[in-house]
């Protein structure tokens, strides 16, 4: 069930008033309610998914509980590299045999080997990379030291299946999320109010901007020879304000929904589009998965506290890695090397260290905001040979500059509170903490946003770009 | 909590209100519209008595030409094509007009795709229509096409003009010819763009095409409607630069109607002097104006065959 249609909407107020209603003393009860409606959202899409869920939760909570019976260095490798695999397998077998599959063909086919085996035509289950990535980043913690075994299963079911965030995150760690379950909560008006603020703007991107822009993007890429090369890369800069309004309206509706219940989730966006440097960039964007492959990827293969070789090495591994985990497809790895190059050489050029003011500020933000434009033409394209071919259109001045006149309209609308918001946020946070201590002005916004979502949101239930990961 | 509570409500109550006011404001918006989209969807809703009407979709819209019928026939004529959809809001149309007064004679313009092939879902043609969903006609197709929850969606004004806004501000204050609905377009098929699309037609035509049951039943509703209300009607397929021989059975669904309605079905894909000139074609499918007006007047004699047979 999606966050951003009526049906959820009407569920929802049911789930806030018998969560709430149940009293903070028996918060085993709270838990159990969570679970069973966690489970129910999620087998909504469809119910054999839950067994993938099931799975997965069981094996990593089980390989917490073998790291910690054994106490030897050895067996615990053993144990890791076994629990891994079965934790791993539903991800791989789901999402990645196709892919697999299909590559080791093609490059048999090349050395004149013809072998093939045959594909699966199974629909990946919901959030797979998500729920995948957040139990296993406990057992691996767990395996580190990082955090300490948990013993209860049932808040480890909920930790692991909590509804707001199991169809396209934020990536949560153990030790954030499992002390907020195992806590007595008690309602704090500030908190929901909070919650329910975060809902309207998440919902506010999702269904203007997000949603809006993809009519747009769509109605280009599908038919982009006959665009100019203007109107293709208009056509790319909305798929940046696309994919952008799209994964952080969810997290924010997710984070808002959370809060709602008294629960908080890491923030997955940080304004990235004003990044001066691709790294910067990394930092503000998917915040969690960021901080997943750091830990889990990036830091054990060396980090930086190695060679220059070793460290540009152990970086392009981790947005490999980060590509691969978007899609089974060329195009994502192409896609995360791109970034993880661009970091190798921002490194080497030792433009990461400084603080950029004024009009520096400006310029590199733009440059950076550009090339993640250019790389994000990789993630929205089916195939690399239709990438490049929307690449070579950008050299043509013939063709049509825009594809529907009326949408742009309505997208430049919602792109002026979401500027507006995001400028003051960054660049005069202590000027939008003074205008929105004021009632009049916080309640205008309120009514505003809801109006202006109710008048030009598209309301065809789209799904998130993410929850296909 | 309490206070949580109260709050909320508060917020739903100034919500409601802005939702009041605005039904009022474009209430006023269309109807008083004086060009464009709106105010042709609310004469067609409201106001329409014409003698000939044209329903369909694109096809409809860009390839038949009021004017010409009425300067030829001396009969008024409005175009009430609607490019994208089909029998959805023809349908409607037809409803709203024939409880005024049924025309003398509709001309529907056949699109498999549109009229009763199954397509990805319904909301991009109720959508086209929404903002007269109080009236019965629209309501009902609501009722067929929509999801169980548009009857609590429809309940509020900003949803039902929900995209409305530009179009409702523009056709009050900016000034278009008014061309009796009909939708002209300008430029010529090139030869570049001709071999684009043909592939891109191939490829549409070898698809595999389900006719939806539903559809096929309004478009048969639609024909009974017209009989019962004595209405002369002819089925037209509309001319294409190249047509396809091999998807004539795309054809057949609307063929068996009008075999039990006892309705003409001319297939004038194929039409003698129009097709295959790529100066009178502004694509594949659609005429631009020029081919439009040049087909309109060919097909004079024989609307005015239709109207005098009284069939």
């Amino acid at each position: 069930m999606l966050f951003n249609t009526l049906k959820f909407f009407l569920v929802f107020p049911l789930i806030f008033v018998f969560y709430w209603a149940i009293p903070s003393k028996y918060n085993q009860w709270r838990k159990l309610f969570l679970i069973l409606v966690s489970y129910l959202i999620y087998m909504n899409w469809k119910p054999v998914f839950a067994l993938i869920l099931l799975w997965v939760t069981i094996v990593t909570f089980a390989g917490g509980w073998c790291l910690a019976f054994f106490s030897d260095k050895c067996k615990n490798k053993q144990i890791i590299w076994l629990f891994s695999i079965l934790g791993f397998l539903p991800l791989l077998v789901f999402k990645y045999y196709n892919f697999i599959n299909a590559s080791i063909a093609i490059g048999l086919e090349h050395v004149g080997v013809r072998f093939y085996m045959p594909g699966l035509n199974w629909a990946i289950p919901v959030g797979i990379s998500f729920f995948t990535f957040q139990a296993m980043g406990y057992m691996l913690d767990v395996y580190h030291g990082r955090t300490k075994i948990e013993k209860n299963f049932i808040d480890y079911v909920l930790f692991v299946s909590f509804f707001p965030q199991i169809a396209s995150g934020p990536i949560s760690k153990a030790d954030e999320l499992l002390p907020q379950i195992k806590q007595e909560n008690k309602f704090n008006y500030d908190i929901a109010v909070s919650g329910l603020r975060y809902l309207l703007w998440g919902m506010f991107l999702k269904v203007v901007l997000a949603d809006r822009a993809g009519i747009y993007v769509d109605s280009v890429f599908a038919e982009y020879e006959k665009f100019s090369g203007m109107g293709c890369f208009l056509a790319s800069v909305l798929y940046s304000i696309q994919i952008y309004a799209d994964f952080a309206g969810y997290s924010l509706m997710a984070i808002g929904l959370a809060r709602t219940l008294g629960f908080n989730l890491i923030n997955n966006f940080n304004r990235p589009y004003f990044a001066t440097s691709v790294t910067d960039f990394w930092k503000r964007w998917h915040i969690s998965l960021t901080r997943w492959l750091t830990q889990q990827i990036y830091i054990p293969l060396g980090g930086n506290r190695c060679s220059k070789v070793r460290n540009y090495w152990n970086i392009m591994v981790t947005f490999l890695v980060s590509g691969l985990w978007h899609g089974a497809n060329w195009t994502f790895v192409v896609w995360g090397g791109l970034h993880g190059v661009c970091q190798i050489i921002e490194k080497t050029l030792g433009w990461r260290k400084k603080d950029y003011k004024g009009l520096s500020r400006l310029l590199r933000s733009v440059l950076t905001f550009l090339i993640v434009t250019l790389a994000w033409v990789f993630f929205r394209s089916p195939s690399l040979t239709d990438a490049l071919a929307f690449f070579t259109r950008f050299a043509s001045t013939s063709g049509e500059l825009i594809a529907q006149g009326s949408t742009l309209v309505y997208i430049f609308l919602g792109l002026i509170p979401v500027l507006s918001y995001e400028i003051l946020c960054e660049f005069f946070p202590k000027k939008y903490r003074a205008l929105f201590d004021t009632p009049y002005v916080r309640w205008a916004s309120y009514l505003a946003i809801f109006t202006l979502l109710l008048l030009i949101g598209v309301f065809d239930g789209s799904s998130f770009i993410y929850v296909s990961f | 909590m309490k206070k949580f509570f109260i709050k909320l409500s508060l917020f739903l109550v100034a919500m409601v209100s802005i939702d009041i006011a605005s039904g009022a404001v474009f209430e006023y918006l269309t109807s008083e519209a004086k060009y464009g989209e709106t105010y042709s969807s609310n004469y067609i809703s409201n106001l329409c008595t014409d003698e000939i009407i044209i329903l369909g979709s694109s096809y409809a819209d860009r390839d038949y030409v009021p004017f010409v019928i009425q300067d030829s026939l001396g009969l008024s004529c409005y175009n009430c094509g609607e490019p994208g959809c089909g029998i959805i809001p023809a349908y409607a149309r037809y409803k709203l007009i024939a409880e005024r007064k049924p025309p003398r004679l509709v001309i529907y313009a056949i699109t498999p795709d549109y009229d009763y092939f199954v397509s990805e879902d319904y909301t991009k043609y109720l959508g086209r229509i929404r903002q007269f969903s109080k009236l019965m006609p629209v309501s009902e197709l609501f009722d067929s096409f929509g999801d169980e929850l548009d009857s609590i969606r429809l309940l509020s004004n900003l949803y039902r003009n929900n995209s409305y806004l530009i179009q409702n501000l523009m056709d009050y204050f900016v000034p278009t010819v008014d061309y009796r609905g009909y939708g002209p377009l300008y430029g010529e098929l090139t030869e570049e763009s001709a071999m684009r699309d043909s592939l891109a037609q191939v490829r549409k035509d070898t698809m595999a095409h389900d006719v939806d049951s539903l559809k096929l039943s309004y478009l048969e509703k639609l024909f009974a409607a017209i009989k019962a209300d004595e209405v002369n009607v002819i089925c037209i397929s509309s001319p294409m630069f190249a047509p396809n021989a091999e998807i004539d059975s795309h054809f057949l669904p609307a063929r068996k109607l009008c075999d039990k309605y006892d309705i003409p079905f001319l297939d004038y894909r194929n039409f003698d002097g129009i097709t295959g000139h790529r100066d009178l074609f502004h694509d594949f499918g659609h005429l631009n104006d020029k081919g439009a007006n040049q087909y309109t007047e060919l097909l004079i004699p024989i609307l005015r065959y239709y109207l005098n047979s009284g069939m």
